[in-house]
């Protein structure tokens, strides 16, 4: 695209093999239990609304 | 990828040009009866003369505009480059004006008879509310087209396929492969409920119309239609957002999988949206709310994946620790300005995402159903992800088919994120107005918003102003938008013209396909498996139950009047009570419509 030079703010060489995206998961984590907050929280809003 | 070589003929990016300024010309109007939304529910305004003062004529307008032609415009526009650059085919260019033709005649015919108020339907056009016949004529045309444009890719690809053995189709082929086939399914049951129930109807062949059997074939198109509106934005998400931020995409498998799972679990879960419609089985609306939590898991792998890609890019750039990836990315590089409309249109769509989910679980849906919350819930979707990815793309290739440089640059950065202020706010102000009870496709300014109406709700206020701000700033960065994209288009060339795309390479890819990833016949045959199985049973409800026909609704009908039928024929007589009662109620109509 435009401007799509990937290496040009290289700061770190990865290895693809050895990339494992500890991050992402730990943030797919977070968003599971962000929904199941949202989800619950209506969950409770229909039982006190009985 | 080294596929993209063969450069678009003259012809071709005429076409692809005209596919998308004439929509995004019609989506300047279409915006402005957004805003216009805000400000009659607000009681701000009690009249537009733009669109005849009338309140259903704009939200028509902005559903079909902003919706319907935008959105299948630009899927074609993208679709025609996307085939062409990845599988280095020239596409028949003779059926691909064709396609491009109808869905222009169509268009301009739907939007008279809106404009003409004619066709005050909404989007939704549920009978018995009824359009001029034009309005259902011009939408027939609109998808017709869209068909050919998907059928004149089909023989470029089979030949690559013969030409390419044990090769695997780029992705974002199959992306858009992906797309038109849950478009060609869905839009098939559209297209029966116009052409069989509905034009017959409004042409007086027949005397009335079964609404229920009209709704739930347009919730088995509607839903699927949102995948529709999606997809082509998931292909840039797969096949471009990683190179954009500066790193590779995580897994193409993962990729080829999401999509290939949203042929399977797109369409079999429309009756999500009649879990509070009579006549349809309870267990056949829990079992298509269960399909739609199953088509909810490709977004989830989605969302792993792309973290993934991104956290891959922020590593490379100098990101440390958990989360410190998350801060290197590309959100204010004026020179990777699309980045900004991807990444913003991912965050509004972890909300989109949620409140989804809510309003297909079966009882929670009664806490929401026909309350403000939903659409704040998919203007979080159509509105975010799908509109901002469109825009931006959009912007991108009218710069590379006219050879032009992007103008207001640094704007064009801005854009999407003050867009998303904007609908954030927009979109709380009406879920939370939804959760107290305040309803949607209602003109509140003249009842819960007007201090000197018996029905004013105070408490409502405060909702009711956030959504007015909210969309006064949406509006405001769509203007900025707007005038970019024209100055864009008026200024003089810059270099040849040439289309081309920055694909993505992947971290972890097969190089030879993953056989049950290869083929596209599979999915589609469990697909329609699956379609039959949960579609036959609701199908057979809605025909079986005994509600009868009705006639036109209209201002000189209110209260829709339902032909006997055999169980209306053995109740008794209504009670004198229930008589008062209608008689209090029509009145009140009355003095709300004087």
């Amino acid at each position: 695209m435009e401007t799509q030079t990937p290496t040009d703010e290289t700061v770190e060489e990865i290895d693809d093999a050895s990339f494992f995206p500890k991050g992402a998961l730990a943030f797919f984590i977070l968003l599971i239990v962000f929904f199941a907050i949202l989800w619950f929280s209506m969950y409770f809003e229909i039982l006190a609304r009985q | 990828m080294n596929f993209d070589t063969l450069e678009l003929s003259k012809s071709m990016r005429r076409l692809l040009l005209l596919l998308l300024i004439l929509p995004m010309a019609l989506l300047v109007m279409g915006v402005y009866g957004g805003l216009m939304q805000a400000l009659f529910r607000a009681g701000i305004v009690t009249s537009d003369p733009f669109v005849g003062g009338e309140y259903y004529r704009g939200l028509t307008l902005h559903g079909v505009i902003n919706a319907l032609v935008f959105t299948t415009f630009f899927a074609v526009a993208f679709g025609h480059a996307v085939i062409t650059k990845t599988l280095n085919k020239a596409l028949n260019e003779r059926w691909a004006w064709t396609s491009g033709i109808l869905m222009i005649v169509g268009t301009v015919m739907t939007a008279l008879t809106i404009f003409a108020g004619r066709a005050d339907v909404l989007y939704t056009f549920y009978p018995p509310l009824q359009a001029d016949f034009f309005f259902y004529l011009g939408l027939v045309l609109v998808v017709v087209g869209s068909w050919i444009a998907f059928f004149t890719w089909i023989p470029p690809y089979l030949e690559w396929r013969r030409e390419n053995p044990g090769t695997k189709t780029p992705l974002a082929a199959v992306g858009i492969f992906v797309t038109f086939i849950v478009w060609f399914i869905a839009s098939i049951a559209v297209a029966v409920e116009i052409i069989v129930l509905i034009m017959p109807w409004v042409l007086g062949w027949v005397d009335g119309i079964n609404a229920m059997l009209a709704r739930t074939l347009f919730w088995m198109f509607g839903h699927p239609l949102v995948y529709f509106w999606l997809l082509p934005v998931y292909v840039m998400y797969y096949t471009m957002l990683p190179r954009l931020a500066g790193g590779k995409l995580y897994s193409d498998t993962a990729g080829r999988l999401v999509f290939f799972m949203f042929i399977v679990f797109s369409i079999p879960v429309g009756t999500h949206h009649q879990l509070m419609d009579p006549g349809i089985s309870s267990e056949w609306k829990l079992i298509q709310g269960f399909f739609t939590f199953m088509v909810a898991l490709p977004s989830l792998i989605t969302a792993f994946t792309l973290a993934a890609s991104l956290e891959y890019a922020g590593r490379k750039r100098g990101g440390k620790g958990l989360f410190g990836w998350m801060f290197k990315l590309p959100y204010f590089d004026t020179s990777r300005w699309l980045f900004a409309y991807f990444i913003t249109g991912l965050i509004l769509f972890i909300f989109g995402g949620i409140s989804g989910i809510i309003n297909a679980s079966y009882q929670m849906n009664a806490v929401v159903h026909n309350t403000a919350w939903l659409p704040g819930h998919f203007h979080m979707t159509v509105a975010g992800p799908v509109i901002l990815g469109m825009l931006g793309m959009s912007l991108y290739m009218v710069a590379k088919l006219t050879g032009k440089k992007i103008r207001m640059k640094k704007m064009v950065l801005a854009v999407p994120y003050v867009y998303s202020v904007g609908l954030l706010m927009m979109s709380w102000g009406l879920m939370r107005g939804g959760l107290q009870g305040m309803p949607r496709r209602t003109n509140t300014g003249l009842t819960y918003s007007n201090p000197d109406s018996a029905l004013y709700r105070a408490d409502w206020q405060l909702f009711t102003d956030v959504v007015v701000v909210g969309a006064s700033i949406m509006f405001l960065a769509m203007v900025v938008y707007f005038v970019a994209f024209f100055l864009t288009l008026v200024y003089r060339r810059a270099e040849e013209p040439s289309m081309s795309f920055g694909w993505t390479e992947s971290v972890h890819e097969s190089p030879t396909p993953v056989r049950w990833l290869h083929n596209f016949r599979p999915w589609v045959i469990v697909a329609l498996v699956l379609i039959f199985v949960t579609y036959a049973p609701v199908m057979y409800d809605v025909t079986t139950s005994n509600y009868g026909t009705s006639p036109r609704y209209g201002p000189d009908s209110p209260a829709p009047r339902v032909s006997p039928s055999p169980q209306s024929e053995d109740l008794p007589p209504p009670s004198s009570s229930d008589a008062e009662a209608g008689d209090e109620r029509a009145e009140r109509l009355d003095l709300l419509i004087e």
